[in-house]
Order: C-alpha cells, then sequence, then structure tokens
C-alpha cells in the first residue's frame, strides 16, 4: 500500500503522544507554510526500498553522508488534511525519486491538525542508517544517471565516495 | 497629483479624477464618438485637446499613477526565474535585502515555483554565502522544516570553501541563538575543505557540547563528512558522555563511518 514520507527530526516525532506546549515549539518547523506557500512537499513510496532511495536521493542532495530520519504517512491520513497531487517536482538529482514527488496543497490550519494527528498517534520517524540503509543504495547509483542542477556536483561526491569504498 | 479630465460635448458626460496611488479607472471615461476633450492638470489652466492626444496623455498619466503607487523604483519581475536572476543580481552588488529577499524562497513551494527556481535560488545564495550568512540562518530559524533546512545547508557550504567563511561559520554555531540555525551552520562545515578544515573540525568538537540534541548529532556527522581521524576520539568522548539515547546510537556509527574511511 502506498504511504508518503517526509524527512522530519527524531526529536520531534519520538514515539511520544504528548501534545503540549513545549513539543508545539518543538515541532513548529516541521510542518510549516509560509506567507505564499500552498502545499507541503513528500514523496510517494511503496515500500521500504523506495523509502531508502528516497533517503539515499535525499543525502546526495545534501552530498552529506549521515543517517536520514523518514516519517511515513498512509494516503487516507494525509487526504484528511488536504489534496494530495503527484507532481513529479522533487529537487533530488535522482530522476525516479523526483517522479514520486507529490504535494499536500493544504492550509497551516490544516498542517498544524496534521502534525498533532501523528504526535497523538504516537507516531516515530524511521531513521534509515548511513551504513545499513543509506549507503547501499548510493553505491549502486550512477553518477551518470544523475539530473537536475546540483547533479555535477552530486557526481563528484558520489564518485568520492565510492573511491573510499571499493568493492 | 490630480488631474481631471471632462467631456462637455457629449451626451453622456462624464468626469473622472484620480489621484495618484488611488488606482482610478480612468481609461474607462473614453468613448470612441467624442472628439474633444477639457483637461485640467492639478487646478492649472483648461486645455484642449483631440481624442488622439488625449489617449496618448492618458497613457502617460496611467503610468504615472501606476509607478507612483508602487514603492520601489524597480520594476516588479514577472516569473520566479526572473525574480530569482534579479535578487541574485542585486546581491552580488552588495545589496543586503536582496540576501534576506532569496532565503526567504529557500525550497519556496508557491505558485509557479518549479525544482529549477528552487535550485537557482540556493546557488544564488551558496555565490554569495558568507555574506548572505545572517539572511540564510535567519530564514532557518523562522522556518525549520526539513526541505528548508537542507537547502538552507547546500547555500551555507558556499561558506565553507574559504577560510574567512568557515571561521564566520564557527562563530554563527557558537552564539547563535536558534538551535536550527545551529543545526544547519553544523552540517554546513561538514563540507570545508584544505586551510579551512582544521578550524571547521575545531568549532565541530566544540559543537559535539551543544545543549541541542540535534546540534551535537549534526556536529558528530559532519566530523565524519569532514574525514579527520583525530576526530574519532572527540567522538568517542562525546559518545561516553551522551545521555539521549537515539543521539548516543548515532554517534556509534559515526565514530564507525569515520573509521570506514
Amino acid at each position: 500500500m502506498a504511504f508518503y514520507l517526509r524527512k522530519d527530526k527524531l526529536t520531534t516525532f519520538d514515539g511520544g503522544t504528548t501534545v503540549d506546549d513545549a513539543w508545539r515549539a518543538q515541532a513548529k518547523g516541521a510542518f510549516t507554510l509560509r506567507p505564499g506557500e500552498e502545499s507541503l512537499s513528500v514523496f510517494e513510496a511503496e515500500d521500504d526500498h523506495a523509502c531508502d532511495l528516497v533517503a539515499a536521493a535525499l543525502a546526495l542532495a545534501n552530498q552529506q553522508e549521515r543517517p536520514v530520519d523518514i516519517l511515513k504517512i498512509s494516503r487516507e491520513e494525509l487526504e484528511r488534511f488536504g489534496t494530495v497531487e503527484r507532481d513529479g517536482q522533487g529537487d533530488t538529482p535522482i530522476a525516479a525519486v523526483n517522479a514520486c514527488h507529490a504535494s499536500l496543497h493544504t492550509t497551516q490550519e490544516q498542517l498544524t491538525a496534521l502534525a498533532e494527528h501523528l504526535r497523538q498517534q504516537g507516531r516515530k520517524v524511521e531513521r534509515r542508517k548511513w551504513r545499513e540503509h543509506v549507503l547501499p543504495v548510493l553505491l549502486k547509483t550512477d553518477p551518470a544517471s544523475l539530473v537536475g542542477g546540483a547533479a555535477p556536483a552530486a557526481a563528484v561526491w558520489l564518485e568520492a565516495l565510492k573511491a573510499k569504498r571499493p568493492r | 497629483m490630480n488631474f481631471t479630465a471632462a467631456r462637455p460635448s457629449s451626451a453622456h458626460y462624464q468626469r473622472a479624477t484620480a489621484r495618484a496611488g488611488a488606482g482610478a479607472p480612468l481609461l474607462a471615461m473614453l468613448q470612441p464618438r467624442v472628439t474633444t476633450y477639457t483637461v485640467v492638470v492639478g487646478g492649472g489652466p483648461h486645455l484642449a485637446m483631440q481624442e488622439s492626444s488625449f489617449r496618448v496623455a492618458m497613457c502617460i498619466h496611467q503610468e504615472l499613477v501606476t509607478r507612483a503607487s508602487q514603492p520601489t523604483s524597480a520594476p516588479t519581475p514577472r516569473s520566479p526565474r526572473e525574480q530569482v536572476r534579479a535578487l541574485r543580481d542585486q546581491l552580488s552588488h552588495g545589496d543586503p535585502s536582496a540576501a534576506a529577499k532569496l532565503a526567504g524562497y529557500l525550497a519556496w513551494r508557491g505558485e509557479g515555483w518549479t525544482s529549477d527556481d528552487r535550485l537557482a535560488v540556493v546557488a544564488a545564495l551558496r555565490a554569495h554565502a558568507l555574506r548572505a550568512l545572517p539572511s540564510v540562518l535567519d530564514a532557518v530559524a523562522a522556518c525549520a522544516r526539513a526541505d528548508v533546512v537542507d537547502a538552507a545547508v547546500n547555500a551555507l557550504r558556499g561558506a565553507a570553501e574559504s577560510v574567512s567563511g568557515t571561521n564566520a561559520l564557527a562563530t554563527a554555531l557558537q552564539g547563535h541563538d536558534s538551535p536550527d540555525a545551529r543545526m544547519a551552520v553544523a552540517r554546513a562545515l561538514g563540507a570545508a575543505r584544505g586551510l579551512a578544515r582544521d578550524d571547521a573540525c575545531h568549532a565541530l568538537v566544540g559543537a559535539l557540547r551543544d545543549p541541542d540534541a540535534d546540534v551535537r548529532e549534526s556536529a558528530a556527522w559532519a566530523l565524519v563528512n569532514l574525514g579527520v581521524p583525530a576526530a574519532k576520539d572527540a567522538l568517542g568522548a562525546a559518545r561516553d558522555r551522551e545521555r539521549n539515547e537515539a543521539v548516543r546510537a548515532s554517534l556509534d556509527e559515526a565514530i564507525d563511518a569515520l573509521s570506514d574511511g
């Protein structure tokens, strides 16, 4: 079953269910639309492999070795708080991941409600570990296949990463 | 500025007054059958005009009204691409307000904005990262959404490419009020290379004692990205004193990753 992924912080969605002012202050950044913005960026995925591919694409976009924390939200949950549109407007250097990008068209009030709903459900972000989940996908990625304006720099970084770990 | 036009010969006599900035619909009074208008400018003498001349005068006046109603003298670019290009040019000429506006567009998801536009914002800020540093950090402090932080990190990596930029990042890492801004700075310092690497390493080792768990974790992984083997001892010490279980597990992984090379 398809679900949607959004990068977030483990400290915000750590499995706790308390929604108080302290948590709201912590979560404020995660689900915020700035004035003039109309949607929240998410990626659609079918399984854990797709989740790892998204994590690798985000690591590649930042050219950083580090784990990636992902919040999973079901389609049913997300559609209670806005309209989901698959638009292919991802900003990563991996075309297949960009194609899975979707936008949640919503309002700030609905986003706040979504964040509080996820918290009350005890939702916890899933950590995609660097060596276990992210790195293996990157090592299988062809630098020549990267796309977008960040592709040249990302390709150089990926080549260096591969050179450090000869297979 | 007052502008009054009357059409005395018409059976459908019309009169309109426009005040600069008020946006009155001046052109609505133009009628094709009328040939002569009486025009009064600022209470001055009356002036009879043929319709063709009157239309030209009205167009000029409309333009003056439009310009007077705009807060800046620069024309407003129409597309996001034009907007980013204009702000980039202003930033390159040292306009600090351009940095703030560009930083406000990091990971922007407004109408008509595409991936290319968002990448152009990052590229523009990155090219002038040292100048844009305060604005980028303010933007992160105001909206610490993950995609905004990621875009900010990419922009700040430009500062990590020089010793002076690295020192500015190190200062921000120590002193910025926002934990999210410090987290972004820590991640950006992981991109330091060459002569800047030692300064970055020193600042990141200090940040392993930051009161915020996300900053400590980001500093640890930035040290992995720096690839300084000597940082392994500092990471080990940080791991031993870490009380946050998730950060401690992450430090373990970071130590292993640094050992990988």
